[in-house]
């Protein structure tokens, strides 16, 4: 990152690089890598079975039919159906429009709040960064699943209370990278003069910090997602997180343990369908990192 | 290396102050109250009653009294005792520990065992297809959710007829019957922590077997099994101690899932019922141990470091 020319002519004003065109960058090198490729055809999968749930498969997901008790997977019934004759295809379907749901929310969340104290904490220092950085501690002295079970339950279930638990759970770890990456630009040669020409440190960290930490940011972003959609599952199989009737894939597992050994199909494909996204998510973290930092390769 | 080992954990128990206070502070600001729960249970809530009971679980005190007296006890080693129960809190703790620690200790050292021989083995066939078999398994196992991971090693038991003996039993009373409530949920966990420090390791190795003095123990005639072990694995030992150490908080994490898969009546379980029931005495006291778990194994993590490393431990003193 080199210092912005004092007197931009007109040949530096062609060379920038127009808003925007770096993600575009970003998403052609993932499309070079094979695995991130790869990654993005399978999310893109999962992301339209989700979307599409309603064209995909004839069954209400909340339709009990009574003479399709148990069934194992066949031709009407692809995953076969549950114990009060619910198709479990169609409600995986519908779970992952709820864990992708909670994820994307979850990981927004996270980056616009958790970047926000962070490039605070790291911008300042001092007596700011002193109290984030004691609260971040504390709460990253918790196992993430702990302190998310703690909000949730105390809380009560509710999907936007799922967010919010999982949310919180994930800010410190966000707040501890930006924070660092902040402290390392914020020395740079472009911050000092921007400064001195007065800009705000509100201006200098959305026009500057922002565009340098964006790459950490949609790398552990991506990672944050996965994260999210596992401990939203999690909740829900303890009870804590999406309530029923709503198919979550953690319900559906929690339902399934009734009957381990007699019907796996309730706990294969909701389990199946959840690795699967976690695995493309995380695949895409790592593509990303290798394209954002060849060095790390 | 004392001096250092005291200062980190004053800084820890400073972190633990933190975190009480943010549970104590944050629990009590909630809706629901355990006074009213257990009322209703009986059946008769009145203002009268309500005032009474409160006044004699101590929940009619100012919060910062609240919080001084219950900090007071903690110092004094005495946790409270359980709103619900009775029973005293420490007792409860000191019980629950037990097969959550014996849990997560033989899932780390399965998975430190796994993901370190598969990393090694990982590096050294670089670019063959074991090392591509490896990579691809250990970054599917990463993915794995340790909630499925715990169901799909239950249905594998019951689809061979195997169904692991209940109720729990601690290894004192029955080590034959704890080992086998033990060992299926503490590998369904130590595949995740496998995963990871074998990526890691992997990369750590080739980094460090690029290094000069590689290339001279190697000119100087070391065997290559001398090479990669003596040489490679003892300097690439730093940044996997460091991954162990934040894995372990993943386990711990894990422990929560699983002790509910397995009817393991750890700490979790015992986190999970005093915080559905707003047992405040219990919940902090639970909330306080992971934290102190999590800071001893911190403090273990920096301590080894000087062990492995004896440029720190220079630097150190």
């Amino acid at each position: 990152m080199s210092l912005a020319p004092a007197t931009p002519d007109a040949t530096h004003e062609a060379q920038r690089p127009r808003r925007g065109s770096r993600i575009i960058a970003i998403m052609r090198g993932l499309l070079r890598d094979e695995v991130g490729c790869l990654a993005l055809v399978i999310l893109t999968i999962v992301l339209v079975m989700a979307l599409f749930a309603p064209l995909i498969t004839q069954y209400d997901p909340l339709f009990q039919d009574r003479r399709a008790v148990l069934k194992a997977p066949s031709l009407a019934h692809w995953f076969g159906t549950d114990d009060i004759g619910r198709d479990v295809f169609s409600r995986v379907l519908y779970g992952t429009r709820i864990s992708l749901f909670v994820g994307l929310t979850v990981v927004v969340i996270t980056m616009v709040v958790g970047g926000m104290i962070g490039m605070i904490s790291g911008y300042f220092g001092g007596l700011v960064d002193m109290v984030i950085q004691r609260i971040v501690e504390a709460l990253d002295t918790l196992p993430s699943l702990v302190l998310s079970l703690f909000i949730a339950a105390m809380l009560g279930p509710s999907v936007r209370n799922v967010i919010i638990a999982v949310s919180l759970a994930q800010i410190p770890r966000f707040v501890r990278i930006i924070r660092s990456e902040m402290m390392k630009i914020r020395g740079q040669d472009f911050i000092l003069a921007s400064k001195v020409i007065g800009s705000s440190p509100l201006r200098i960290m959305l026009t500057h910090g922002l565009p340098n930490l964006m790459p950490t940011m949609l790398v552990i972003g991506s990672l944050a997602f996965g994260i999210a959609i596992m401990t939203e599952a999690a909740l829900s199989f303890l009870g804590v997180g999406t309530p029923p009737p709503n198919p979550s894939l953690g319900t559906m597992l929690s339902h399934g343990t009734r009957f381990i050994g007699m019907a796996p199909w309730l706990i294969i494909f909701p389990g199946l369908m959840l690795t699967i996204s976690v695995l493309a998510l995380n695949l895409i973290g790592d593509a990303l990192r290798d394209v954002l930092d060849p060095r790390q390769r | 290396m004392l001096t250092f080992a005291l200062r980190r954990a004053v800084l820890g128990i400073l972190v633990l102050i933190t975190v009480s206070v943010l549970v104590f502070v944050s629990f009590r600001f909630v809706p629901g109250d355990i006074v009213n729960q257990q009322l209703s249970e009986a059946g008769a809530v009145t203002p009268e009653l309500l005032a009474q009971k409160r006044a004699q679980l101590g929940l009619d005190k100012p919060l910062l009294v609240q919080f001084t007296e219950w900090a007071s006890g903690v110092i004094t080693g005495d946790l409270g005792k359980s709103l619900w129960t009775g029973r005293p809190v420490a007792n409860q703790i000191a019980t629950a520990l037990v097969p959550t620690m014996q849990l997560s200790i033989v899932a780390i050292i399965v998975g430190a065992v796994l993901g370190i021989g598969a990393g090694v083995a990982a590096a050294l066939w670089r670019g063959t297809p074991g090392d591509m078999i490896l990579r691809i398994v250990s970054t599917v196992f990463l993915a794995i959710p340790q909630l499925w991971l715990g169901l799909l090693t239950l249905t594998g038991l019951a689809m061979i007829g195997y169904y692991i003996p209940l109720p729990y039993r601690s290894f004192s009373v029955n080590p034959a019957i704890n080992f086998q409530q033990v060992i299926f949920p503490a590998v369904a966990l130590s595949l995740g922590v496998a995963a990871a420090l074998s990526r890691l390791t992997r990369s750590a190795m080739l980094e460090v077997t690029g290094a000069d003095f590689i290339r001279a123990a190697r000119a100087r005639g070391v065997p290559s099994s001398r090479l990669y072990i003596g040489h490679g694995l003892k300097n690439a030992l730093i940044p996997v101690i460091t991954l162990l150490g934040t894995q372990f908080g993943n386990l711990l994490s894990g422990t929560v899932i699983i002790e509910q898969i397995f009817n393991i009546p750890g700490l979790g379980n015992m986190l999970f019922e005093a915080v559905a029931n707003r047992d405040y005495p219990v919940v902090q006291a639970a909330v306080l141990t992971y934290g102190v778990i999590t800071i001893v194994v911190n403090l273990l993590v920096d301590l080894s470091y000087g062990i492995v490393d004896p440029r720190i431990r220079e630097a150190r003193s």
